[in-house]
């Protein structure tokens, strides 16, 4: 019997396709971000009064396990969207946003959104080549989710805590999530946003100010 | 359940590694991070279908867990009990996570060549 050692992390391949990625970002000025959460959290929302704020200099690719009902969407603002069509998968991965890159201008694009199929646990796991993960929460998911995914917001660089406006009507501890997400991760930004009624996002916009590349 | 496209990379990966001498693979062994966002009885389940279609139903996986480890800004280091542990040192939550974060291929065995 003789033994081959590996040492080899599994995700070593992807990483390597998002080093690639985030080398393209830098080269053409693309503040990129991952943006995570659960279906019907408002990520596409989020994005949407994020990008009409900017007025263009946006772009979006957009994961879906069927359908490009989303990207459609996006496109309707005026914003180039990119549908990634994951067919059952559960997360994107750095070859699929590679193959999406390479169809845009990106010398035309600030800021990328990639928001990720609707999902808290794998999406954190794959690195894309993101300058930043942005999680995302909304009230009427219940106030334990950074508890019970933990996983994602140890990664995460900012957190929107979406829907606001619903938490008079859920019991929803908003202090805890905020305790529980600066537990795992030490200096995250919180965003305490309406996505439908733009509340919340001053904080945001001056935040994407600051790392602007342009 | 990403565990299947995770399963598929691994028996790549493995069987690149062996080349020519594939067919007489013993063992697979994995270590899995407990912050890795991978399910050891989903993997386990995932690598035996991938093995089969491969023709290694006797291939055997054995999987390690790795505990989550911390760095603390204070400069301890520990193994935390859940991600919501403080420092044991400082009770701060200053901290990276630097270990059990990654799914890992340690080795696979191979049966000698029979003449």
């Amino acid at each position: 019997m003789s033994k081959v050692d590996l040492n080899r992390s599994v995700r070593e391949s992807n990483d390597a396709v998002a080093a690639r990625n985030r080398q393209a970002f830098a080269a053409h000025g693309v503040f990129a971000m991952n943006i995570i959460g659960s279906p019907g959290c408002g990520k596409t929302s989020i994005l949407e009064y994020t990008a009409r704020h900017f007025n263009g200099r946006f772009a979006a690719v957009i994961g879906d396990v069927k359908t490009a009902l989303d990207a459609e969407r996006i496109a309707d603002c005026g914003i180039a969207a990119h549908a990634i069509e994951t067919g059952g998968g559960c997360h994107l991965n750095a070859a699929q946003v590679a193959d999406a890159i390479a169809e845009m201008d990106l010398d035309a694009v600030d800021f990328l959104f990639i928001e990720n199929v609707g999902n808290l646990v794998c999406p954190s796991a794959f690195d894309l080549g993101e300058n930043i993960k942005v999680a995302v929460l909304s009230i009427p998911e219940g106030d334990e989710k950074v508890r019970k995914y933990p996983a994602l917001f140890v990664r995460a660089d900012a957190l929107f805590i979406n829907k606001v406006d619903l938490a008079e009507h859920c019991p929803y501890d908003l202090e805890r999530v905020k305790a529980d997400a600066r537990h795992v991760r030490p200096g995250i930004r919180v965003f305490e946003t309406s996505a439908t009624h733009g509340t919340g996002f001053d904080p945001w916009f001056d935040f994407l100010r600051s790392v602007s590349p342009a | 359940m990403h565990e299947l496209a995770l399963c598929q990379d691994i028996v790549r990966t493995a069987l690149d590694a062996v080349e020519v001498r594939s067919s007489a693979v013993v063992s697979i062994a994995l270590e899995v991070g407990a912050l890795s966002s991978v399910n050891m009885e989903a993997l386990e389940f995932c690598m035996r279908i991938v093995l089969d279609q491969e023709g290694l139903p006797h291939t055997r996986v054995e999987m390690t867990p790795v505990p989550a480890r911390a760095r603390c800004g204070c400069g301890a280091e520990y193994e935390p009990e859940d991600v919501f542990g403080p420092c044991p040192e400082c009770e701060g939550f200053d901290r990276e996570f630097i270990g059990g974060t990654d799914l890992t291929i340690r080795h696979v065995e191979v049966a000698d060549e029979q003449s």
